[in-house]
Formats: C-alpha cells, structure tokens, sequence
C-alpha cells in the first residue's frame, strides 16, 4: 500500500465523517429506513453477475460506500472514479451536445461499468460492475430506481 | 469477322480480373466454403432493384430481387428438388420475422451451395412495378442466419462490419479511419453533426482513457444517454472511431453485440 493510498483512505473516512447520518439514511415505499449502503447491496443482490455496486462523490473521485461480492482492491475503486468523471465531465460528456450525461456505460469484451447519476448536476453517482449475463435493460431501470432513491433521501 | 454475342463482348470489354463463364459473371471458383458468402458479397453490392440469377457447378439457379444491399424475394429456383419440403419462399416477400420461412431459405443455401466448387451470377432489371412492402432482408442478418462470418478484412474493418451489422437499431453512424469516413448511415444532417464530433472530441477522448491506463489497446465502447429519447455510442477499434445514435431500448442489443465481436 503506497503512502498515497494511506492518505485517500484518511481522507475518505474524513469525508464520511463530516457527512451527516440524515445523508445515507432513505425510507423506502414501505415505510421502512433504508439507508444508502442497503439500496446499494439491494441493487447488487437483485442481479446475478453484478459484481460491484458502489456509491461515488465525483468532486473527491472517491468511493464513500460499497457493495461487492469480492473484495474490491482500492486501485480498482479508484479508476471507477476517474472512469467517471471522464465520462460525465471529460471530453466524453462533450459527446452529448443537447445535455450533459446522466447514464454512461463503457463495456469490453467481458464486462461493462455502469454509471449513473440522478441529474446532471449531481456529483453523486452509482458506480457498478456488471458481467455480459446480465441483462442491461433491467439493470439500468433498476440502478435508476436506486439512484433517484438516494437522491430524494438526500434532498 | 468472328460474330461476337453481347455477353461474350461484355466479357471481353470487363475489368482485368473478372472472370466469365457462358456469359456469367464468376463470383466464387474452388471452395465450397466461399459459396454462399460471395453470394452475400453481391446482394450487398445491389443498391438499385436488379434481379440476379446465381448458378453453381451442378447448373442449379436461385434466381432472387435484391435491392437496397437486401434479400426481398426468391424468384425462382431449379430444380425445384432444392426446395426444403414444404417450404413456401418463392414469390413471397421474405420477412426476417418469420423463423420458419428463415430456416427453410437457409436451408435452400446450404443445399444450392453444397458441393458446389464454381458461383456465377447474371443481372437483369426487375419491374417496376414489383411489391416492395415488405422490408427485405439485410445481409448482415442473413450472414448470421446461415452462419458465415463477416469477411475476414482486418480490425479496422471489423468495427465498419460491426456497425453494419446493428444497422436496424440504429438512427444514424459514422465509421472514420485517420480522418476518412468509410461507412456511414443516416441523414446528411446526422451524418456531418457525428463526424464533426468524432474529429473535434474522438482525439481528447483517446487520451483521457489513455491516461486512465484502463486499455492496452483501444476496444471499448462508450455508450451516454444523449437525452431521454437517444443514446450516442462511441466504439473504437486501433485507429477507427465510430459513433453511433440509437434509441434507449435498442442499446443493451449493441452492447452484447459489442461484446460478441471483441
């Protein structure tokens, strides 16, 4: 582990710290609390072959929570981040003249990486890793569901 | 002077390369395996109505209507022996939605193609009048359904053939290899609108990913919700840039599409 990693995961814990509980914690249709780190396992557990659904500040590039089958290295958390915000604010997102992105996905030949934000200004975004079995059509209506979820808790 | 029939002249006149044989044009000659995609070749090659006769060895004929770089009707076929049994394909507009009557045409190219060493080919125009309501039937989707890979033209080629062969679920494309547009569909207007992006953005794209350290060589493919209503698609291949406007329901396809060719 490089000192620079010590420092990300210092600064990472300052960021959770300093972000208010009211901030992670949804209620659901039923009433029930649901936090952030729920609706992100949810997201995860409804789909076989979705390996990794994490929860990302843009600005600070910085995974703040996560769900995943496997432990994740830290280096392979690190360039979701930067993956995206090239896509939602690099010369990617120049791609989209009319709006800026609120869904990327960038796939090779055995997975693709997911993202999504709830508006364009977000900086909030779900980060998720999915294999080729699963089915995208399902999957983005479902991480849509979640993200706006997150969104409304945290307004 | 020796009398000389108008084929004969043709055949005399023709570009150095081209190979007659009783006045057919010679598509294929030698391997039973190249057949079928060389018939593929030439329906792919039809833009305007034509109605092509092919021939093999055995002197069997499919004679079909092509246009539009499509398979719309099967307008004859000899023997009739080579027609899967009660399968109804001549005269009919072939429709990519009906599975038996895709089985049975697959079936006729096998038989038409099995054995055979030699594929030759006339052309006539086709009436006028003929019923084109139906929508034909793409190449791309015939090469899968008879199980022939795209041709072998190197990977460059393979995104142009990737791209052609989501054609129906898409609105607009552009393929550009080092500044040429080599494929394209879509309005003028599309068309100019994505490869004015894919020299403007493709470049600082290259190298934000370049930077990630995220490819060795550059197979992803990039997909953004341009709104609601549209997705925009970024494929790259080496040094081949795509970009490609579809409709939400039909991206999941394109990826797994994507993801087959890679």
């Amino acid at each position: 582990m490089s000192v620079r990693d010590i420092w990300q995961y210092i600064l990472q814990a300052f960021l959770v710290a300093l972000t208010p509980v009211s901030e992670y914690i949804n209620i659901n249709d039923l009433g029930r609390t649901m936090t952030i780190a729920d609706e992100i396992n949810e997201l995860r557990e409804e789909f076989d072959g979705c390996a990794l659904v994490a929860f990302a500040d843009l600005t600070a590039k910085m995974v703040l929570l996560k769900s995943s089958e496997k432990k994740i290295p830290q280096e392979n958390l690190d360039h979701l981040c930067a993956e995206a915000a090239v896509l939602f604010k690099g010369a990617t997102a120049r791609l989209n003249k009319d709006a800026a992105p609120v869904t990327a996905i960038v796939a090779d030949g055995e997975k693709s990486n997911i993202y999504l934000r709830d508006t364009a200004d977000s900086e909030d975004v779900l980060c998720c890793v999915c294999g080729n079995e699963v089915d995208l059509t399902a999957f983005l209506a479902a991480a849509r569901t979640r993200i706006s979820q997150i969104a409304s808790g945290n307004k | 002077m020796k009398s000389e029939s108008l084929l004969e002249r043709i055949a005399r006149i023709a570009e150095a390369g081209t190979i007659y044989k009783q006045g057919r044009r010679v598509l294929a000659e030698g391997n039973p395996d190249a057949i079928l995609p060389a018939m593929l070749q030439e329906i792919d090659e039809t833009i305007l109505a034509r109605k092509l006769t092919f021939h093999n060895d055995a002197d069997d004929s499919i004679a079909v209507i092509a246009k539009g770089r499509r398979l719309w009707q099967i307008c004859d076929i000899s023997p009739k022996s080579l027609i899967p049994k009660g399968a109804d394909l001549v005269s009919v507009n072939l429709s990519g939605d009906d599975d038996k009557a895709m089985k049975a045409l697959a079936k006729l190219m096998q038989n038409f193609a099995k054995n055979s060493k030699l594929l030759s080919v006339t052309i006539a125009d086709t009436e006028s009048e003929s019923d084109y309501s139906a929508m034909g039937l793409p190449v791309p989707m015939l090469r899968n359904l008879w199980n022939i890979a795209a041709a072998p033209t190197g990977s460059g080629n393979s995104l142009q053939a990737f791209v052609e062969s989501i054609t129906d679920d898409i609105l607009a494309s552009a393929v550009m290899a080092e500044g040429d547009m080599i494929f394209s569909s879509g309005s003028d207007k599309q068309i100019k609108l994505l490869t004015g992006l894919i020299k403007d953005q493709i470049p600082a794209i290259a190298a934000e990913f370049e930077k990630l350290k995220s490819e060795d060589e550059p197979k992803s493919l990039i997909a953004l919700n341009r709104d609601s209503k549209y997705f925009i698609i970024c494929a790259r291949m080496e040094n081949m840039a795509s970009l490609i406007v579809c409709k939400p329901d039909k991206f999941p396809n394109i990826v797994s599409t994507w993801q087959q060719l890679i």
